[in-house]
């Protein structure tokens, strides 16, 4: 149970509400569980995209996205960095995904990825397209809207770009599986990967 | 402390620190006002080591900032989280939009020479002799002739890297040793050679040393970690804060005043001269007059201006030195955020060392005589932009999720490259910024209100510019061309000029050509607002030449005591 959408409701308040020993159970509970303190996500929730990013990005003989707390990452930059229609259309596209998925193994969950991941490119470019428009102008603070039936492939991508980029945003991720120069010194345009960093990324 | 000085000068940004500087070696007393805080070299700068995972949320532009900072996070760039604090807060500046305008604004000592692009080009011929051959606003009072050694002089002191390409259109400079295009740069160099006879790509010029020293406290060469907007703890880049500034303290001359608001320069009807100026302490809200022989604003275009208008007398009932109504009027930038991007599935071996803070240019290559000759618009434009390397994501189709993934992740991506036009925008006399006495800021002050866009040629412009950086990407083989046109609205260039531009005449201008109010020899003004066309080149470097050229010509005016 969210703690902050509980608190929220009793801050606006339904007219006649009062603490039943229920609630007040219920209320405990939350707080047994705050040490998460989410910000962006429910439990519920939470637990979904935790799940999807282990699939994603999983730990092998390094650290995967939840030993590295990115799902921990992705809920407060979410909540901090995203304008709130951008969220709201991404929850709402996790919820859709999460009624038929919720306990699904991961075995399904692989398959709720390729249903959304492995489309055509040209369908996919048109949402992306479609998407970037839209983000566009809301953080323009414009209005806009976008079609409800590409929101599970909305929540899908963007889960998977958040995840991808504080994996390589991550301290550990940077200076260890990444190349990291934080003074590099000089600069060569064209040189050698292989020579260079081994094929690897640079960190920044 | 002292009320009265030889000079003030008002700003500390690219124009002010220049001004502080040239007046102070010449001897001259110089009270500097600012307006902002104090920022001082290096110490200041508290984000210049940060990583990323320093931050939250990962050095990203956070909702928070979004709402006390929304006008000036319109870039997409400027209000990072290792940056914000070197722009202002909009709920405390305020100011009002007819149509859209975007101003970005630092009030601090240094202003925006500490966040700015660093690019320097030089104005040609075919600029200062534009709007004469096309009969549009007035005449440029000088020609390149006159400004070229103030380029020079100013080159040399600030360390401009670049390339010298034997071009009038794009004439040479004084460059330190360029930078490296990268592997696809070059390519597309190349590609541009082979295919045109008009263009070339040359790496950008700008700001940055990559060899030797430069004045100032311990300027050194650029160690490429491409953090410039936070302030460069090596004094790489150019910067009031690390050079001009620093020239100026050490002559003994300057006094240094932040957290002063000039709103008014005050006049005196019987000498025909102004006599000093009038300020509000920012900290103590005090009003103070400071008196001096000569008065320089350098508080940027916009800023520069509002002081005109705010400077009313019975002799200038409509603001300082605004007899020709022109105060205000004709305000610029340059049009952007249009041209093409691409990809290439080749270079896969090959990397960069190193994050250089510089992209390539393409001079222009428009309306330059003969066959490049136009009839749809007038003027021209230059590409910046230049090709990267970052990381992949999605690119591979077939793995887009787990353990393959992860390793495909990080490694480098697909190669992309980038032009991006920079376009000269005509002097409307109705592209303008007045002042709202009605509506006024927390120190009592009247906002400012823009009214301003873009027209048929600038349109027209921009569908050749689109065009023209399709057609290089393509011919250089490249795939997935794509030509972008996104919304643009003045500001965004964060090229804000013109609003009291230089002419011949007083009753159609209102500088002079050596930058002196027409109507007010001892007040000069040399940041952006002089500006009497846009060019298309970005234009620091000019307001650098102009303001030193002018602060020359104010000490042998002192000297002649015509002051």
């Amino acid at each position: 149970m969210d703690r902050r959408k509980v608190l929220k409701n009793i801050g606006t308040g339904i007219g006649a509400f009062t603490f039943t020993p229920s609630l007040i159970s219920l209320f405990q509970s939350c707080q047994q569980d705050s040490t998460l303190d989410l910000r962006t996500f429910s439990i519920d929730q939470y637990s979904f995209v935790t799940k999807l990013m282990d699939i994603i990005i999983p730990k092998t003989e390094t650290p995967g996205a939840i030993e590295l707390n990115l799902n921990r990452f992705i809920d407060s930059y979410i909540d901090e960095v995203w304008p709130e229609e951008i969220k709201n259309i991404f929850l709402l596209g996790l919820d859709k995904c999460s009624q038929i998925h919720l306990n699904s193994n991961s075995k399904n969950l692989e398959l709720l990825l390729d249903k959304y991941l492995k489309v055509d490119k040209k369908i996919k470019d048109k949402y992306d397209d479609l998407i970037s428009d839209y983000e566009e102008q809301i953080e323009l603070g414009n209005k806009a809207s976008i079609d409800q039936d590409i929101i599970e492939y909305i929540f899908i991508k963007k889960l998977r770009d958040i995840t991808v980029m504080s994996f390589k945003i991550d301290e550990f991720v940077a200076k260890n599986l990444l190349v990291y120069t934080p003074i590099p010194g000089n600069y060569k345009g064209c040189v050698n990967l292989q020579e260079v960093t081994g094929g690897k990324a640079w960190a920044l | 402390m002292k009320t009265s000085y030889d000079a003030i000068v008002v700003g500390t940004g690219i124009s002010g620190g220049w001004a502080a500087k040239e007046l102070c070696e010449k001897g001259l007393k110089t009270l500097v006002l600012e307006r902002g805080r104090m920022v001082k070299h290096i110490e200041d700068y508290p984000t210049a080591n940060n990583d990323p995972w320093d931050y939250r949320t990962g050095d990203v532009i956070t909702n928070e900032t979004r709402k006390i900072q929304g006008k000036q996070s319109r870039t997409g760039y400027t209000t990072t989280e290792s940056s914000k604090h070197f722009f202002v807060n909009d709920l405390e500046h305020p100011y009002n939009e007819i149509s859209r305008f975007d101003w970005m604004r630092g009030y601090h000592v240094g202003g925006r020479s500490l966040t700015w692009g660093r690019q320097s080009y030089r104005l040609t011929d075919f600029d200062f002799e534009a709007n004469k051959k096309d009969g549009i606003a007035v005449d440029w009072p000088i020609r390149y002739k006159e400004l070229a050694p103030w380029y020079e002089y100013v080159e040399e002191y600030i360390g401009v890297s670049g390339k010298n390409v034997d071009r009038p259109e794009f004439p040479d400079g004084n460059y330190l040793k360029p930078m490296d295009l990268n592997c696809v740069e070059d390519h597309l160099q190349e590609s541009i050679s082979k295919n045109y006879n008009d263009r070339l790509l040359t790496i950008g010029r700008t700001a940055i040393i990559t060899e030797g020293t430069k004045p100032g406290l311990g300027r050194v060469s650029c160690q490429y970690r491409q953090r410039c907007r936070r302030g460069c703890p090596y004094g790489a880049y150019f910067s009031s804060n690390s050079s001009t500034l620093p020239a100026a303290e050490k002559t003994g001359n300057m006094t240094l005043r932040p957290n002063s608001i000039v709103h008014e320069v005050i006049y005196d009807a019987n000498k025909k001269r102004a006599t000093g100026v009038r300020v509000i302490d920012t900290e103590t809200k005090e009003v103070i007059e400071y008196s001096a022989k000569v008065i320089f604003l350098c508080a940027s275009t916009v800023a520069s201006t509002s002081i005109l208008m705010q400077s009313k007398s019975d002799v200038f009932p409509n603001g300082m030195g605004n007899a020709s109504d022109q105060l205000g009027r004709n305000i610029m930038d340059h049009h952007l955020g249009v041209g093409a991007s691409a990809k290439t599935d080749n270079f896969q071996d090959k990397y960069y060392f190193g994050r250089r803070n510089n992209g390539i240019y393409v001079p222009r290559f428009r309306n330059i005589g003969g066959k490049t000759n136009r009839k749809d618009f007038l003027r021209g434009y230059g590409y910046q932009g230049g090709g990267s390397r970052g990381g992949s994501t999605s690119e591979a189709s077939e793995v887009i999720y787990g353990s393959k993934f992860k390793e495909e992740i990080l490694k480098p991506g697909t190669w992309k490259v980038r032009l991006s036009g920079f376009g000269e925008i005509l002097p409307y006399q109705d592209n303008r910024m007045t002042l709202d006495f009605n509506k006024t800021d927390k120190w009592g002050l009247p906002t400012v209100t823009f009214n301003a866009s873009i027209k048929e040629n600038e349109l027209n412009m921009r569908k050749d510019m689109q065009q023209q950086a399709i057609e290089m990407l393509e011919k250089a083989g490249f795939k997935n061309v794509k030509g972008h046109d996104g919304d643009y609205a003045l500001g965004l260039g964060i090229h804000e000029m013109g609003t009291a531009r230089m002419g011949h005449d007083v009753k159609t201008s209102v500088l002079n050509r050596n930058n002196q109010v027409h109507e007010v020899p001892n007040v000069y003004v040399t940041d952006g607002s002089a500006m009497t066309s846009a060019g298309n080149v970005n234009p620091s470097l000019t307001y650098m030449a102009l303001t030193a050229r002018a602060a020359d010509h104010a000490v042998k005016e002192l000297k002649k005591m015509n002051f």
